[in-house]
Formats: structure tokens, C-alpha cells, sequence
């Protein structure tokens, strides 16, 4: 699989710590250690984006994007 | 599982803290709406001067967050199915900020995409530039927080899934990206001659 030249995404672990996202949610990135590899299926995670909406010149209809800045694993399955 | 449940729950009624936005528990009041593009075709959602950064809890499905996925466009994604009410909630709060009845998104099995811009098709590789998605229209009537899915049978998801493919096609960002082409070519190199990954990050 190849690697991306894109900007990275930051995916934290919060699955240890007592970690409450609405007091500390513009200090994640000090507080918080950094989640290794892809995001295990069935996953708790608090995704961070920004919103967009575009209109489409192929269908001329409205589309909504949500664009990913950050993610935050709460938990993970046992077994996965 | 291993998790903390007090996290949980306090993200999932988390509502703002400056510009940080649960669109699933906030008011549409806070925030507002600019328009980016001249011909007003694209828009973005602000509070007061700063992008509005929304912050939703998921159930993660498919995460290409360090890779590339198999199909589809080159960009990071994480795919996830949004709680339930909390989705409900997420759909009224965007059609009501954006003044849309309806919008199109990209939805596949409940799961909704959240997606980095998309790289250049030319390093793809041998991957094939099907995308996956379904097409599912989000429904308001007036200022209520109605909601359909069209997804019941095969037949529909056949029918549905040709329009959702030109329209990704067409999408701004990737002809963006098009235009960097040689941006990134430039940053293959490095890495080609390199031979680190790194460089990327």
C-alpha cells in the first residue's frame, strides 16, 4: 500500500486516560498520546471536521462533505 | 471493550466550546455560514471568524487513515455510522445552517465518509477508481428534523450508485488536486530518492 502525500490526520488515544472532550478539546494535541495504525472496526471515536456544502455541476444538486482534521479513539472492540 | 465510559458520555453531550461545534447537540444560532467561492456555489460553515470544527461521535466501520483504500480516490477516510438521534440531530442541524431541503452525502451502509482533500489520480497505482458510495438524500421539512433513507433494496442501490460516482468525479477538490499534480510528482521523487516515507509526514 502505498503512503499518502497528503497531509497527515492526527488520530489520539484517549482510551486510558480520564480525558472529558468539552474541558480540554483545543489542548487534545498536549494532552493526549497518539493513536498508532488504522482505526479497529467497531470503534468509539469522536471525529473532528470541517462542514461543507457544494453545489454539484454534474447532478446540480446540494452535496454535503465533512472534511477530517482529527480523531479521537475513546475505545476499542476485544477482538477485532 | 476497552474504554472509559465517563469519556463517552462526555463526548457524546458535548455541545460547543468556542469554535468546536457538536452539530448533533448545538444551536444553529451560534453559528454561521460563508460563502467561498464567487459563484456562491460553496460553502462552509464558520463561528465568528474561524472554521467551526464539528466534533461527532461514530462507530468507526473503515478507517484508511495512514493508507490508501483499495478503491476509490487517494485521500484519507474514516468511515463511521453516526449514533442514533444524535444522526437525526447532525441532519437537521446542516440542512437548516446550509438553507437546503435536502443535500446529497457520501453514505455508504449508514456509514458517512469523512474524507481528507483527495491526492492525484497518478499515484494510484494499480487501484481501481470505483468509488463506494451510496447515494442517500437527506430530507427537512421546514424546521422539523424529518429524515429519509432511500436504501431498502439491491435495485436501488444499482440505481443509485452511477449519479454518486460522476458527481465524486467532479468534485472540486479533486480538480484542485489535479492542478497540484505536479506539487505531488515532486514530492514522489523526494521520497523515491529518499527512500523514506517519512518525508511525507
Amino acid at each position: 500500500m502505498l503512503p499518502l502525500p497528503i497531509l497527515p490526520v492526527p488520530i489520539y488515544d484517549a482510551r486510558l486516560l480520564d480525558y472529558d472532550v468539552g474541558l480540554n478539546i483545543a489542548n487534545m494535541a498536549n494532552d493526549l498520546p497518539l493513536f498508532e495504525g488504522e482505526i479497529p472496526r467497531g470503534s468509539f471515536v469522536v471525529v473532528g471536521y470541517t462542514a461543507s456544502c457544494y453545489l454539484s455541476n454534474m447532478d446540480r444538486r446540494w452535496h454535503f462533505s465533512a472534511n477530517i482534521q482529527w480523531a479521537i479513539v475513546m475505545g476499542v472492540p476485544l477482538r477485532f | 471493550m476497552t474504554l472509559m465510559h465517563r469519556n463517552c458520555v462526555d463526548a457524546l453531550q458535548f455541545v460547543q466550546s468556542g469554535r468546536y461545534v457538536n452539530p448533533s447537540r448545538s444551536s444553529p444560532l451560534l453559528v454561521n455560514v460563508r460563502r467561498v467561492s464567487a459563484d456562491g456555489r460553496n460553502l462552509r460553515l464558520y463561528v465568528d471568524k474561524s472554521h467551526a470544527i464539528c466534533v461527532t461521535s461514530i462507530c468507526s466501520t473503515d478507517s484508511f487513515v495512514t493508507h490508501v483504500p483499495p478503491t476509490g480516490l487517494p485521500q484519507r477516510q474514516l468511515r463511521g455510522v453516526v449514533h442514533s438521534q444524535e444522526w437525526e440531530r447532525l441532519v437537521a442541524f446542516f440542512c437548516m445552517v446550509f438553507f437546503q431541503p435536502e443535500m446529497d452525502a457520501q453514505l455508504y451502509k449508514d456509514a458517512l465518509t469523512f474524507s481528507t482533500k483527495a491526492g492525484d489520480r497518478g499515484q494510484q497505482g494499480e487501484f481501481a477508481l470505483a468509488v463506494l458510495s451510496l447515494k442517500v438524500t437527506f430530507i427537512t421539512t421546514g424546521h422539523s428534523a424529518m429524515f429519509k433513507q432511500s436504501t431498502s433494496s439491491n435495485k436501488q442501490v444499482e440505481r443509485k450508485t452511477a449519479p454518486v460516482e460522476k458527481a465524486v468525479h467532479r468534485d472540486p477538490f479533486l480538480l484542485e488536486s489535479d492542478s497540484k499534480s505536479g506539487f505531488f510528482n515532486s514530492l514522489l521523487d523526494c521520497v523515491t530518492t529518499s527512500h523514506s516515507t517519512s518525508t511525507y509526514l
